[in-house]
């Protein structure tokens, strides 16, 4: 094995080499304290606060820095706790499990939520909302991602708040898990008309256990502590994971970035998708998906290769130098693959999917390197 | 340094007759074996096995009781001048231990081999219960069904224990051949193990790897589960074999429904070999009768019809339910659960034949011609030494 090369970006991806540049010895205080560490550590914070406010095009007062996607996903979920009312909430089919398990603890606790079902390609329509909404008039949540982290399916955010504010009665707060979208697509919070979403930064090169809530209003949260946060997310703060966090979002989540970005990966996913239109062996998932796709993230892929197991490919890649996944990581460890039977996939099919990812250090070679590997491993299986 | 001393009741060793000593000889060593490095010494007298085991080593020493095939039981001993007082004050010390387990009722047990003793058994019996009732008035005697037994044995010295563990029983590890194990990573094959090192027999595995078609999760876990097996059996050797080129061999060349089948005969045939030449006099598998479809009678003879060492198949007769109590014994349980189980879904037929004709069998394993992957298989070979006691 001459490299591994790595295409599991979607589960986490590489440090920017950048990172080591941030200024942790002076701002090491706890931002809660009166004295001149915890004044530093506070200004530190708030700068980053401010840059990361600006990357994304939001007012810096409804940004609170969080664990990771995961909890800034449970914050809103959990908010419903606190209603007066058992209100009615809904979510797509293809939600990450971040989303889904929290609403499945929500219905265990009294909660009566709805599934936004998905078309064939795994997007949530704007048409499929409607009639999701006619069915619950009384939901007063909808969760629904940018973008796919198992297919790279894009949502048309803007066309489904249209739909979501055009309801009668009262609003429905619209939630959208962006953890996949930040710094992969153009993010437009503002059309989007988002009520709340969330990002992390380990996707985009930074550490793990730094994240992103947005919350255009503040909510009632489920959690106390000290006050941290404007008590939406109390623990003292994670002050260089925030300036880490700044400088990716900084680095790739501004427009000129994601345009520039985009287009390379875009040319390279072409090159993939290509090659593996001409192996009769392998499957796009969905089929109808094209090299240049633009319903699709030029940054996830889901493929399956007829008769192998996605498990035995995923290994099979792995003794070539490769690493992919079976879906999400987060639930690598069940053999259930909600995403894909939401997508009409039967269990035969589904069992052969496997994701693939890049990242911002993923090269043409990388690519055509990952095609021979393959052809390799198919050879042998 | 003080010692504690342990008192061991061999098992069914007892029964032999002329052979006794060489038994006796064997569970002496595997006690030795398995207590190495806690610097306990080992003494034998007429029917007894003693431990005496340094102060801060007790931990270690109970754990290879525990592990040590041939007892029937084993106890923490109190040791004093055959004196009655002597012995006396030791019983009332021993009724204090069962009071502080919450234990009401108990009985004495006397046994007498130095007839020089002023007390016979029973009058033994009598006047320790009566100094432990005394000293606590709460403990009643019950003889037929008691919580608890002070048990007193008059030998070159007096040896008095309350509290008993229970043994392994069977026959010691090594006394009945050596036998290859086809070990897999779920629940049957590593009780079956179990059982056979129960009987007296020592173990070697062979493990069947489908790498990139079984993952290294389920490698890790067969290892394990050696690891525990081998505790038991005094170390075990496991043998790793790729196996996925008789796979696909099977899966291009055979139909569909027979698939497990012909798989099994193939492990079995490459199993035999293996176990030929490591000298092995046996098969040792996990199948229970009718479990699942390669297990009906007509499927276990076509397995079968490729070796002509006897397999042993020590879980036949017993049921699923049974097995995993087994399982959960001997510790192997929750390690065989773990999620990593063969990716067989290329392999495993929707439909298996369930009753298939040892003939054709015979047949389509000749039409597979897959000796030299066996052989090539056998070469490749990888070893794990698990559960060998002096393991550092």
């Amino acid at each position: 094995m001459d490299k591994r090369r790595y295409f599991d970006w979607a589960a986490t991806a590489l440090p920017l080499p950048s990172l080591g540049d941030i200024d942790i010895k002076n701002t090491f205080g706890n931002p809660s304290s009166p004295y001149a560490e915890g004044r530093q550590a506070k200004e530190a914070l708030e700068k980053a606060r401010s840059r990361c406010a600006k990357a994304l095009k939001v007012p810096a007062e409804c940004l609170y820095f969080t664990s990771g996607g995961t909890e800034s996903n449970a914050l809103v979920l959990h908010s419903l706790l606190l209603r007066p009312k058992k209100v009615k909430f809904l979510y797509s089919a293809v939600e990450h499990p971040s989303v889904r398990e929290n609403c499945l603890v929500l219905e265990k606790l009294g909660f009566s939520p709805a599934i936004i079902e998905v078309e064939k390609d795994g997007r949530v329509s704007p048409e499929i909302l409607s009639k999701a909404l006619a069915k619950n008039p009384d939901a007063r949540l909808a969760a629904i991602m940018a973008v796919n982290n198992e297919t790279g399916a894009i949502m048309d955010m803007e066309g489904l708040s249209k739909i979501l504010r055009a309801k009668d009665g009262a609003p429905v707060h619209f939630h959208g898990d962006l953890v996949q979208a930040a710094g992969k697509i153009p993010l437009d919070i503002r059309s989007w008309d988002l009520d709340s979403a969330s990002f992390t930064a380990h996707k985009l090169g930074g550490p793990r256990g730094i994240g992103l809530l947005y919350l255009r209003k503040p909510l009632e949260v489920l959690y106390s502590g000290g006050g941290q946060e404007r008590g939406i997310r109390p623990g003292t703060e994670n002050t260089s994971g925030a300036l880490a966090l700044a400088a990716c979002l900084e680095q790739y989540a501004s427009p000129d970035a994601v345009k520039l970005e985009q287009e390379k990966a875009r040319q390279r996913w072409g090159h993939l998708i290509g090659g593996l239109k001409k192996n009769p062996r392998a499957l796009l998932i969905p089929e109808s998906r094209t090299e240049d796709d633009l319903r699709f993230s030029p940054w996830i892929l889901q493929a399956r290769f007829k008769d192998v197991p996605g498990e035995v490919m995923v290994r099979a890649l792995d003794s070539e130098g490769f690493a992919v996944s079976t879906g999400s990581a987060c639930s690598s460890s069940s053999p259930d693959r909600p995403v894909l039977e939401a997508m009409g996939l039967d269990e035969h099919a589904r069992l052969e999917g496997i994701r693939i990812s890049q990242g911002w250090s993923t090269t043409l070679e990388d690519i055509v390197a990952l095609l021979e590997g393959i052809e390799k491993a198919l050879a042998f299986l | 340094m003080s010692k504690t001393l342990y008192l061991l009741k061999p098992g069914e060793l007892t029964l032999k007759g002329g052979n006794r000593q060489s038994f006796e000889a064997v569970l002496r060593r595997n006690l030795a074996a398995l207590l190495k490095g806690t610097g306990a010494q080992v003494s034998t007298t007429n029917g007894r096995f003693f431990v005496r085991c340094p102060e801060g080593s007790e931990l270690q020493a109970e754990d290879a009781l525990n592990h040590l095939v041939g007892i029937s039981g084993w106890a923490k001993t109190r040791i004093c001048e055959k004196e009655k007082p002597s012995v006396l004050a030791a019983c009332v010390e021993e009724g204090r231990l069962l009071v502080s387990k919450g234990i009401k009722t108990f009985k004495v047990e006397a046994r007498r081999t130095d007839k020089s003793f002023p007390l016979n058994s029973y009058e033994i019996e009598c006047q320790a219960g009566d100094a432990i009732c005394e000293a606590f008035p709460n403990l009643k005697v019950d003889v037929h069904e008691p919580e608890g037994i002070v048990s007193v044995e008059i030998r070159e010295k007096a040896f008095i224990y309350g509290i008993a563990n229970q043994g392994l029983r069977g026959l010691p590890v090594g006394t009945a051949g050596r036998g290859l194990l086809l070990l897999s990573g779920g629940i049957d094959s590593p009780v079956a193990g179990f059982m056979m090192a129960c009987r007296g027999m020592s173990l070697e595995a062979v493990y069947f790897h489908a790498y990139p078609y079984t993952s290294n999760e389920a490698r890790q876990k067969t290892v394990k589960l050696a690891e525990i097996v081998g505790r038991y059996s005094l170390g075990m050797r496991l043998f790793v074999i790729n196996f996925t080129p008789l796979q696909m061999r099977i899966k291009e060349r055979s139909p569909e429904e027979w698939r497990t089948v012909l798989l099994r005969m193939a492990m079995m045939d490459c199993a035999e070999k293996l176990a030929i030449r490591r000298g092995n006099k046996c098969l040792v598998s996990g199948e229970s009768l009718s479990q699942v479809a390669s297990q009906t009678i007509e499927n276990i003879t076509c397995t079968q019809s490729r070796v002509t060492l006897p397999v042993l198949r020590p879980l036949i007769g017993t049921n699923k339910e049974q097995i995993i109590g087994m399982a959960k014994k001997l510790g192997t349980y929750e390690t065989s659960i773990l999620p990593y189980e063969d990716c067989c879904v290329l392999f495993s037929p929707p439909h298996p034949i369930l009753r298939g004709d040892p003939e054709e069998a015979w047949k389509l394993y000749e039409a597979l011609e897959c000796g030299d992957l066996i052989e090539e298989a056998l070469r490749a070979k990888e070893l794990e030494r698990c559960g060998y006691p002096a393991k550092p």
